[in-house]
């Protein structure tokens, strides 16, 4: 046998070493949709089941006499996709506006108040938000996990840097000579030029808003408005020896975000870069 | 009409175009800051009149163990979250970066996939393979042993804690990683090869060239990671049932907040306990710009 | 098209003064260039008239009306700028017919309008494309066609060819040329480039520290500057400026020599300090006239011209555009000579002194 370079063998054996890291990272999702077409006799076997049975209706129909499975995920829906679209709006015209206009009097100091609003800890309002939505009568709706979401000064940071470094001054000034008015210019040249921005920030906000729990967990009372994460730690409280069963709820609860991931994954990771380089 | 300069208008247009920000802005956030203000110093259930008691609630919460407890294990958390997650996300960046032979694309995307997965969902998951009857890892570990094992890992006081960090630390290693990546990829080849061909070996490149130029991506990192870390509330909650395990083993000041306050409605000791938690947040954010300015001058 | 005047036009940007009170008049038709070093005030004039800046003080008017206070589009001007400022997300024919569609044009007249501007500049088949797919000085044509589309009153220019390459620049500065006969619209051009102002104007305003220096065609600013900075700013290679003392007899000479004024001595205070200047271009080491000697430093000869770099003892630098054909070599002495009569004197101040 020949010696091979040992710089190369470094290299096969880090590559080989990553893999299996990979494998390990991805194990869990992998057995969730492994367990969630197997019997629950399966699953507690050893070793355990490591390709798909042939269960998964049973299970599904087991999910179906509890709950409707569909239902968290188009309460997951209602709320993460207005409250991304209007996010990704406020926050590309507030961006628009700190990128644009940058001389009007108190820029620079409502700048640095969107800036310091990064670091409001969410913690910090959850108690009183909670009492004032509900003097509001909005507790147990959908509407407090939406319209306050639209001001993310992470948001309007990040598109501030995105709009700034990617749309040039003169543009402005041309769009002006030809007629077209602040919001106009904001709609018909921005938002098309910025689309890729828009899409990285809009992912990383559906992803978020479909993680979120704490603040579903304080509003939403009632099951059956129940977010996937909420409505999956009660099914799995309630169910928890059903393994299969609360294996099948949770794919359904991830399979939306791997969709969009799949889709958009540039974007997704273009996002993340960008909101690190500020 | 009055002539208008464009001055005016150009203004207009700014304060229209930052407005629905700032109004939804003041409306639900600010609002309820200055708000719990006023609570921290009241007590109050939210039915009967409040009653302003001082610093009433700020010494009831120093004085309660569970709260102690809390600031512990949220201490414990945060630091071993944000060292290993960084630290494994950091090596990974560079192996991927400089030594992997295939599949770099790969690599990226993969260990950006638990991130998908929600805390609350991957706390259920975790539930799942630790539970003590025939959990994946008992039955694992019962191959192992040669007998059956039920281990009550999530009962257990020494455990618990651990497991939340790995949940941790498997959702966010990749994201991590990602921010490296892109800082190494910022860092000018040349180095690396000027490096190589004065034979500086691989630690001597890894600690001398890539970790002081990827220091301003670490210290986001980090400062990202400490601000997670010390609200964290899905990942202990969910594992714990909402119960903040054996002897409050895993309680967070996230959870010893969110149950004096929807718990126990005593509204003015949660305000009191988020305000210490943004104190914590405010100390680590005045360090992080001190390093920050350091750096900045160690730069130019 | 239309005539435009600014009167005692001023600018402050945040307490400081960039445009210190300017009065002009560009007529129908003109083709108006403003020169002037690097921050002079060009662009923000420019983008005043435009309404793109906001008139700190005095008026601009546009065919007698004030228009200070119009938004720029009712100006009905249009701009061409520096870096074209295409919409990269249109296609030419979209980025052409922006401007009509956002006041109103009808689909089928602004379609029409963009089909004769595109053949104008050659663009036809280019409609389709993106900005992104078009050279440097395609992108170009692009702004220009942009710009005549909306047929405006007049048409603002800011720097437009300093992006192209040498070659290129020639060729569009030719093209804007032919379309200022076509259209015979009134046209102004910021440049920092004297070729450019010098090939291009009917008449070229010469800017310095947000002031007028001169206004005037081309000859006349080359032939018969007012002043130092405006006779060292037009004309390339520079004037040289030589330092002399009026003498009862001619100017006294850094070296000791003595040559004739160019106006007459009666004018002149004896014993005080005067600047001589003298184009390269008009010295010569034949012909009859004033004489200069000097040492060769170095020469570069560029075939149909031999650029000598001379140095007059005393150490003022003296530039000569030879064109007698005679070989020059480093460290010979020469003898130069020029007509009195092409020579300029200038005042301490930088005044021209006319005879
Ligand atoms: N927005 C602004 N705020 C403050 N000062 C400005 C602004 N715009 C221009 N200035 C100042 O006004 C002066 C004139 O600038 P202007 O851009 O008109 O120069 P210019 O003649 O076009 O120069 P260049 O040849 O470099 O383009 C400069 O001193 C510049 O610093
Ligand atoms: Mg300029």
């Amino acid at each position: 046998m020949r010696r091979s370079n040992p710089e190369k063998r470094f290299k096969l054996i880090v590559t080989i070493a990553l893999l299996c890291l990979s494998v390990i990272f991805i194990m869990p999702l992998y057995w969730t949709a492994v367990f969630s077409t197997r019997t629950l006799g399966d699953v507690f076997n050893f070793p355990p089941p490591l390709w798909f049975g042939t269960n998964f209706d049973e299970n599904y129909a087991r999910v179906a006499e509890v709950f409707p499975p569909w239902r968290p995920v188009m309460n997951s829906l209602i709320v993460a996709v207005p409250k991304t679209v209007g996010l990704v709006l406020v926050s590309a015209l507030a961006g628009y506006g700190f990128a644009r206009y940058t001389r009007a009097p108190g820029h620079r100091f409502l700048l640095l108040m969107a800036f310091a609003t990064l670091f409001f800890p969410p913690t910090l309002a959850l108690i009183p938000f909670f009492l004032q939505m509900s003097w509001m009568g909005w507790l147990n709706t959908f509407w407090p996990l939406i319209i306050p979401a639209l001001a993310s000064g992470f948001g309007v940071i990040w598109m501030y840097t995105y709009i700034g470094s990617t749309v040039p001054r003169e543009l402005y000034e041309a769009a002006e000579m030809d007629g077209s008015r602040g919001l106009a210019t904001f709609f018909f040249v921005v938002l098309p030029i910025i689309r890729p921005g828009l899409a990285a920030l809009g992912v990383w906000t559906l992803i978020q808003t479909w993680s979120e729990f704490q603040l579903p967990l304080v509003i939403l009372g009632d099951g059956s408005k129940f977010t996937v994460p909420l409505a999956l730690t009660s099914l799995s409280r309630n169910y928890f020896s059903d393994t299969p069963a609360v294996m099948v709820a949770t794919l359904l609860g991830l399979i939306p975000v791997f969709i969009l991931f799949a889709l958009l994954s540039r974007q997704f990771v273009a996002g993340l870069t960008a909101g690190a380089v500020k | 009409m009055a002539p208008v300069t464009k001055r005016k208008r150009t203004d207009r247009s700014f304060y229209l175009s930052i407005a629905p920000f700032f109004a939804i802005f003041i409306a639900f956030s600010l609002f309820p800051v200055v708000f719990s203000v006023y609570l921290g110093f009241n007590d109050w259930d939210g039915f009967s009149p409040p009653r302003f008691v001082g610093l009433d609630n700020y010494a009831e919460a120093v004085g309660d163990p569970v709260f102690r407890k809390a600031i512990g294990n949220t201490i414990w958390l945060w630091i071993v979250t944000t060292g290993s997650t960084v630290a494994l996300a950091l090596v990974l960046a560079v192996l991927v970066d400089e030594y992997v032979l295939f599949g770099r694309n790969y690599f990226r995307m993969v260990f950006l996939l638990p991130l998908l997965v929600a805390p609350a969902i991957a706390a259920i998951l975790m539930r799942v393979f630790f539970t003590s009857n025939g959990g994946l890892v008992n039955l694992l570990a019962g191959s192992v042993a040669g007998e059956p094992v039920y281990f009550d890992w999530l009962n257990s006081q020494f455990w618990v804690k651990p497991l939340v960090a790995l949940l941790v630390i498997w959702r966010w290693t990749g994201w991590h990683m990602i921010i490296f990546l892109a800082g190494l990829q910022s860092i000018p080849r040349d180095l690396y090869e000027a490096a190589r061909v004065d034979g500086v070996g691989r630690w001597s490149i890894f600690s001398r060239i890539t970790v002081p130029l990827l220091l301003p991506a670490l210290a986001f990192s980090v400062m990202t990671s400490t601000l997670g870390g010390l609200q964290m509330f899905d990942e202990p909650f969910v594992l714990t049932a909402g119960t903040g395990g054996t002897n409050n083993s895993a309680t967070t000041l996230g959870m010893y907040l969110y149950a004096t306050a929807f718990t126990n409605f005593d509204f003015g000791l949660g305000a009191a306990v988020s305000w210490y938690i943004f104190m914590a947040i405010v100390a680590v954010s005045v360090l992080y710009r001190l390093i920050q300015k350091r750096l900045d001058m160690g730069a130019s | 098209m239309a005539r435009i005047e600014l009167e005692s036009v001023t600018k402050t940007f945040g307490g400081t003064q960039v445009i210190h009170g300017l009065d002009l008049a560009i007529e129908e038709g003109e083709f108006c260039v403003f020169v002037g070093p690097s921050g002079c005030g060009k662009s923000t004039l420019l983008r005043m008239i435009a309404g793109l800046e906001d008139i700190s003080g005095g008026e601009i008017r546009i065919d007698g009306d004030r228009v200070n206070e119009d938004p720029a589009v009712e100006r009905q001007l249009a701009m061409v700028f520096q870096s074209y400022a295409l919409y990269p997300h249109m296609s030419v024919e979209q980025n052409m017919s922006f401007a009509l569609r956002r006041t109103g044009t009808p689909k089928a007249e602004a379609r029409e309008k963009v089909r004769r501007a595109a053949e104008t500049l050659q663009l036809t088949e280019y409609l389709d494309r993106k900005p992104g797919q078009l050279s440097g000085g395609q992108r170009q044509r692009v702004a220009i066609g942009r710009a005549i589309v909306r047929e405006p009153r007049a048409f603002l220019f800011d720097e437009p060819l300093s992006n192209l390459d040498a070659e290129l620049r020639v060729q569009m500065r030719f093209e804007i040329a032919k379309l200022h006969q076509q259209l015979s619209a009134t046209m102004i051009y910021v440049t920092h480039d004297q070729v450019e102002a010098m090939t291009l104007a009917d008449k070229i305003v010469v800017l310095r520290k947000g002031r007028i220096e001169q206004v005037g065609p081309p000859a006349r600013l080359y032939g018969d500057p007012d002043n130092l900075f405006v006779a060292g700013f037009i004309g390339s290679p520079q004037m040289n400026f030589v330092a002399v003392t009026a003498e009862a007899d001619g100017l006294r000479l850094p070296d000791g020599s003595l040559v004739a004024s160019p106006v007459p001595l009666d004018r002149l205070a004896s014993g005080r300090r005067y600047t001589l200047g003298i184009r390269p271009e008009h010295l010569s080491t034949e012909g009859a006239g004033e004489r200069l000697s000097l040492e060769v430093d170095v020469s570069e000869n560029l075939g149909a011209a031999n650029i000598i770099y001379g140095l007059m003892s005393g150490g003022t630098r003296v530039l000569v555009e030879d064109r007698s054909g005679r070989p020059i070599s480093s460290g010979e002495r020469i003898e130069v000579r020029y007509e009195r009569t092409r020579s300029f004197l200038f005042d301490a101040e930088g005044a021209r002194i006319r005879g």
